[in-house]
Formats: structure tokens, C-alpha cells, sequence
């Protein structure tokens, strides 16, 4: 699996990649299968939510599909395609911003430096990650992690353990 | 004699019938691309004439012997293979949409009347992000639910363990229609991963 772009975070006025898809929560609980158009082995889900705190809450203010503009041309469909990366076709009535009610969990945000490339999903580790605990759309905590070569280590052996995993095959027996 | 020729008649149809559907699809096959690729990158293997007569006239050629002579079981093992490719198609398909999680009676916290649970689960938002629904943009989910709960169902709120895919523990918070002791359909509106769980009402926002 090729490593997959990120969503976006606006947070305290700047601009964060984000390692967490809220999104897929919602889609979840609502038992909805988006089918976003996979424009690239990078971006399986196939958009790029951007996400803003305001006053400690979480909203999502933007779907984008990812593709540079001269890409777009090689769509068919180029109304429907549209018609998917706007808020309201997920959210009827909410055009510019919705809350994110139903996610909780962790933000995860990548820092400084680029320390380890890893070639699979979000796994590449940088010199801090911030992470911003969310209870159903509303922030509880916020806390930093440092991470050192101990760190690439131990997630070095977490990273085979996935390999192994998606090798192997799921738990309940099925093969990917 | 006679009726020897007979039966190679249906025999020689089916052999027609496949080797015009392997031509047509051939350019698909992975195999076929396998060799043209291969041949293009070894072609001083072409100038092996008994590979060649082995791979590419006398292999086919047995084959097409046997289908010719034994069709019913050629037919048989064909059909068995189709009905085989379909069933597990079904059956990846049915895994990936079946909700793999159930509340179960242990998880049942409260029995409540639908007007209480609608109240309780209208979702605030100071920039009015969120529709005065209950549960917000989850309603529709929620219509949904309560189109499948039979009308002398009981409704109760439940907190379950479950695990992610990839064996993660998370708590699951929803509701569960329950009807002569039995849980029908569910509802799930939120959820926590084990490290986030508080001794919080979830539903306070």
C-alpha cells in the first residue's frame, strides 16, 4: 500500500497535515458507501476532507478530490464527480461548514521534521506528532508526542507486524 | 459407431465453443501476457523447437483431445467452477456489507420512550453547524432505524465492546430495538477507542 495523502487540519490559524480521517466515522454510522471516485493508489479513500477547530470544536469545511487541475479533464462525468466533493451533497442544508458530532478520537498531527519514510498509509514518523483527543465532535485534551530513534525502532516492529497482518490476512480468516 | 459419433458431436461444439472464447479472451488473460512478455524479454527461447512443439501444438492439442472425449465431466467441472467463482464473489460482497457487530442483552443499559431519546440526543453547536434533529446529521440514519423497529418493540440504550478490524478495542454507543426479549435492529451513533473512555454521559455535548 502506497502512503496516502493526508486530510487537512486549520488549527490556531495554521495550516496541519492531519494522520486521522474523521470522515470515515460518519460514513460509518450512517451506512453510507461514499464510492469516491480512487484517483490515485495514494488516496484510496478517495478525497481530502479539510478540517477547522473553532471554539474547541471540530468542523468539517471542505472535500477536495485531490487531483491537480489539468487531471480532471480525463473524467467522464465531470457534473457527478463534482457533485461528490461538495459538503452538501453529504450534508444537505450545510454548504460551508458542518460539525463533526459524531466523531470521537484522537487527531493525529505530524511535526517538524521528516524522520522515517514509510511506504504504507500513514505510517511515516516525523520529529513530534500533536495529538488532540475529541469526544463527539467537542476537544477534551491536547498532548504532544516526541519521538526518537527508539521510537523508529519500536514502530519499525509495529510496522512488520502490519506487513505480517496484511500478509497473512484478517483475523476473522478473510485475505485482503 | 454411430452412436459414437454422436456423442463426440456435442463434444466437438464444446471444444469450438471454448477455444473461441479463449482467443476473444485472451489478450486479458494474465497467463497469455505472461508468455508474450516473457518472449520478448528471452527470445532466443523461441529458437527452442521442442519447447515450442511441447508448449504450443502438442500441449493444446491433448487438451483439446480430452475435452473432445470426455465433455459431460469437462462441462461438469466448468459449471462447478462458475457456481464456485459466483458463491465467493457473494460471499466477499456479503462480508464487506453485513454489519459485522450486535449489541447483546448484556450491553442494554436503559429502557427509554422514543420522545426521551429524541430530546436527549438533540446535538447544540453554537455556529449552527448541525441540523435540530435528533442525532443531527446522523437522522437519516435514525429515520432508518426506526422504519425497521416494529411497533410493539421496546427501545433501549446500550454501550458495547467491540473490535476494529484490525482488532482494536472500541466502545459502541447506540440504540437497540427489542421485542419479546429478542434485539432487532441497531443504531449506533457514536464510539470511543478504549484509551479515550470516560466515566462521561457520551451523550452530553
Amino acid at each position: 500500500m502506497t502512503a496516502q495523502f493526508s486530510e487537512r487540519l486549520i488549527y490556531q490559524g495554521t495550516r496541519h497535515p492531519l494522520y486521522t480521517e474523521p470522515l470515515s466515522q460518519y460514513f460509518q454510522f450512517a451506512g453510507i458507501d461514499p464510492a469516491f471516485d480512487i484517483t490515485s493508489t495514494a488516496l484510496w479513500r478517495g478525497y481530502i476532507g479539510t478540517w477547522k477547530i473553532i471554539d474547541e470544536r471540530l468542523y468539517l469545511i471542505q472535500l477536495s478530490d485531490g487531483l491537480e487541475y489539468r487531471d480532471r479533464r480525463y473524467i467522464e462525468d465531470q457534473d457527478a464527480h463534482k457533485s461528490k466533493y461538495r459538503l452538501e451533497t453529504w450534508f444537505p442544508g450545510f454548504p460551508r461548514r458542518v460539525f463533526a458530532h459524531w466523531f470521537s478520537g484522537t487527531l493525529d498531527i505530524p511535526q517538524g521534521k521528516l524522520l522515517k519514510y514509510v511506504h504504507m498509509g500513514y505510517l511515516s514518523q516525523f520529529e513530534k506528532n500533536l495529538l488532540i483527543d475529541v469526544e463527539f465532535g467537542v476537544i477534551t485534551n491536547t498532548r504532544a508526542r516526541t519521538n526518537t530513534t527508539q521510537d523508529h525502532d519500536r514502530d519499525a516492529s509495529k510496522e512488520r507486524r502490519i506487513r505480517d497482518l496484511i500478509k497473512v490476512g484478517y483475523p476473522d480468516g478473510s485475505q485482503s | 459407431m454411430r452412436i459414437f459419433l454422436w456423442y463426440l458431436l456435442p463434444g466437438t461444439l464444446t471444444l469450438l465453443v471454448f477455444v473461441t472464447a479463449y482467443f476473444i479472451k485472451r489478450k486479458t488473460n494474465i497467463y497469455y501476457i505472461k508468455d508474450r512478455v516473457m518472449e520478448a524479454l528471452h527470445p532466443k527461447q523461441k529458437q527452442n523447437r521442442l519447447l515450442f512443439f511441447t508448449e504450443d501444438v502438442l500441449a493444446p492439442a491433448l487438451a483439446g483431445l480430452l475435452v473432445l472425449l470426455f465433455w459431460p465431466i469437462f462441462l461438469i467441472v466448468q459449471a462447478k467452477a462458475f457456481l464456485a467463482d459466483r458463491r465467493s464473489t457473494e460471499r466477499i460482497n456479503k462480508l464487506e456489507l453485513e454489519p459485522v457487530f450486535k449489541p447483546e442483552s448484556d450491553d442494554l443499559i436503559e429502557k427509554l420512550s422514543l420522545a426521551e431519546i429524541e430530546q436527549r440526543s438533540i446535538i447544540y453547536d453554537p455556529l449552527k453547524a448541525v441540523p435540530p434533529h435528533p442525532f443531527g446529521h446522523l437522522n437519516s440514519a435514525w429515520q432508518k432505524f426506526l422504519s425497521q423497529v416494529p411497533p410493539d418493540s421496546e427501545l433501549w440504550r446500550f454501550e458495547a465492546w467491540n473490535k476494529t478490524r484490525f482488532g482494536m478495542p472500541e466502545r459502541l454507543f447506540g440504540y437497540a430495538a427489542v421485542r419479546d426479549g429478542t434485539i432487532g435492529a441497531h443504531f449506533v451513533y457514536g464510539k470511543k477507542l478504549t484509551h479515550l473512555l470516560e466515566a462521561k454521559n457520551p451523550e452530553s455535548c
